[in-house]
């Protein structure tokens, strides 16, 4: 699935803006939820996908996983072109 | 001044809330005919109507308009000395009243009502400004609310993420995996281009990791490291002298457990930006967290290498007692581990796999010299004390308790995966995975190895022998693993040098 069609999808946008207002954070589904106020299933499911499209990084702790931004620029960029773009439709 | 935008920000708030709106509509039915004025607490501001930007003016004579504005500015100043609602009469039969907006001791703007055919009672104006006092608490309450939040939020965040942080690294114990993860967690915490993590290790050459964000380990990138000169620079400063170092593009920390023990160096922000004190500040906080994990893994592996030193000591005083009969090849325990790798088999499973290789035979100590050394076929009896064996090795390691999940690899490494095996002909998948491993590659190093009541075989004839029993001796899946493992390079060399 490309970039732009990820990005259709509601709450990964709330996921992706979150890390891109906060780039420094690593955190678990749990509290990535907190964060963006989301169901903590329905966020698993959307940072699962995210970190398989390579949006999202995701590092093994021992009973879960914790999801972050990716690092690379290329992807940072394209990304946030995209949100521009989304948001201008939107509004 | 912070606190006068605050204050226009109260009035605003109160007067746009439906609340007001909706108290201030329900007074007017019993005030009638007034009209209704707002005022923030400012001589400049114009004077708005209730339901518009306009007031409305019981005259059309500007001078007139003018008079009534005037007027009401006086009593607004009234209104603020007294710091409550002053009352007055308005024409000929109309009366007013100009309530002060009050949130704390301060005067944030005034509602005035003029114009009114019936009395304004005092106590219903009383009722009105203490209802005002209420919502704009309760502003004040929300905008603090807003307020901390704001301030906590960001803080949370990264509460959490120290505490995830702290969850990824303890959740290895294994430095190979554990470096890289510091390296990445570094990176992905101060957004950098690439981070280097060197460890000191005694008189050997230091273990260098180099990471790179958005890629995996780079070994390019690591002489690069070592021709800027970074290598140089943490032996000489970080390490010996226990400093960090800062510059624009490089933040080099030391890994501080009695000594330093090496260090962590970050290099190149993503947004070009220089490495600054908030930076050093996370990357040392980082690094505490990368000690205690590192030397978690280091203990772990130094309680490992103990544990498989004292499980090889117990093998070779076996192997003295037997003849060396009991003696497991080398060969036999590569074939054993590679099959387990071959099947994905888990870091543990693998570890209690290696125990098992080097401990299945054990209960030959048992067994009288007689049987060890005789070069003819043994009898009934004889086979039946060497079918006890697996028993007698259980017997002998069922008191070291890390060995217990290597008991039933041992105790059914003679059975078949017919059923036809011994101690309890168990058949197919009942018999642990470790054991019918260790029976495929226990049967091949029988074969290929000479005994006293006969010659060894060929390794080709007993790789055939094997193919031959898949199915019936042996699970099948482990000889597809066998045959894919005996032709690997590091294998036919091993055996090639036993033979």
């Amino acid at each position: 699935m490309k970039l732009e069609k990820y990005l259709d999808i509601e709450i990964n946008r709330k996921i992706v803006r979150f890390f891109l207002e906060n780039p420094f954070s690593i955190d678990t589904s749990r509290g990535i939820a907190t964060w963006i106020n989301e169901d903590a299933n329905k966020t698993e499911r959307a940072l699962r996908n995210l970190a398989k499209a390579k949006i999202l990084i995701s590092h093994k702790t021992a009973l879960t996983s914790a999801y972050a931004c990716t690092t690379d620029k290329h992807t940072i960029s394209k990304i946030r072109l995209c949100l521009e773009q989304k948001h201008k439709i939107h509004n | 001044m912070k606190e006068l935008e605050h204050q226009k920000d109260l009035y605003k708030q109160l007067i746009k809330s439906d609340s007001f709106k909706k108290e201030a509509s329900t007074l007017k039915s019993l005030f009638r005919d007034s009209m209704w004025w707002l005022a923030e607490e400012s001589d400049k501001t114009p004077i708005l109507g209730m339901d518009g930007p306009t007031p409305l003016f019981c005259t059309k004579n500007p001078s007139a308009k003018s008079a009534c504005i005037k007027r009401f500015r006086l009593l607004a100043g009234e209104a603020r000395k007294a710091k409550k609602p002053v009352r007055f009469s308005c024409g000929k039969s109309g009366n007013g009243v100009c309530v002060p907006i009050i949130q704390g001791d301060k005067v944030c703007g005034y509602v005035g009502i003029c114009h009114s055919q019936n009395e304004i009672q005092s106590d219903i104006i009383s009722l009105f400004s203490n209802f005002i006092e209420g919502l704009l608490r309760e502003f004040q309450k929300e905008s603090e609310l807003a307020k901390l939040y704001e301030t906590i939020r960001p803080r949370a965040i990264a509460l959490s993420t120290i505490h995830t942080i702290h969850r990824i690294l303890s959740s290895t114990l294994r430095l190979d995996e554990l470096l890289p993860k510091i390296a990445r967690l570094c990176l992905q915490v101060l957004r950098a281009e690439s981070c280097c993590i060197l460890l000191v290790n005694g008189e050997k050459k230091p273990t260098i990791i180099h990471i790179k964000a958005g890629n995996g380990t780079n070994s390019k990138k690591e002489d690069a490291f070592k021709r800027r000169g970074y290598a140089r620079l943490i032996k000489k400063e970080v390490l010996a002298k226990g400093k960090i170092v800062m510059n624009k593009k490089v933040l080099c920390v030391p890994l501080i457990d009695e000594d330093a023990i090496g260090a962590i160096c970050i290099m190149n922000k993503a947004d070009e930006a220089p490495f600054d004190i908030f930076d050093k500040e996370i990357l040392f906080t980082l690094s505490e967290q990368a000690v205690i994990a590192i030397k978690n893994a280091k203990l772990y592996k130094e309680q490992e290498d103990i544990t498989l030193g004292s499980i090889k000591s117990l093998a070779a005083i076996l192997a003295a007692r037997t003849h060396g009969s009991y003696k497991p090849k080398e060969s036999f325990i590569k074939i054993i581990l590679a099959i387990g790798k071959e099947l994905q088999l888990g870091a543990g499973d693998l570890r209690n796999l290696h125990y098992a290789a080097l401990l299945h035979d054990a209960g030959q100590i048992s067994f009288p010299d007689k049987i060890l050394t005789k070069r003819a076929k043994l009898t009934g009896k004889e086979y039946d004390i060497i079918r006890k064996h697996p028993k007698k090795s259980v017997t002998i390691i069922k008191h070291l308790s890390f060995l217990k999940p290597v008991i039933p690899i041992i105790l059914h490494h003679h059975e078949n995966y017919d059923g036809s095996g011994y101690p309890n002909g168990l058949r197919k998948n009942r018999i642990p995975l470790g054991a019918r491993i260790m029976a495929v590659a226990g049967a091949f190093n029988a074969m290929i190895a000479k005994r006293p009541y006969r010659q060894k075989i060929d390794i080709e004839k007993a790789i055939s022998e094997i193919k031959k029993s898949a199915g019936s001796q042996f699970d099948l899946q482990v000889v597809r693993a066998f045959l894919k493992v005996i032709r690997e390079k590091d294998i036919v060399g091993i055996l090639k040098a036993n033979r």
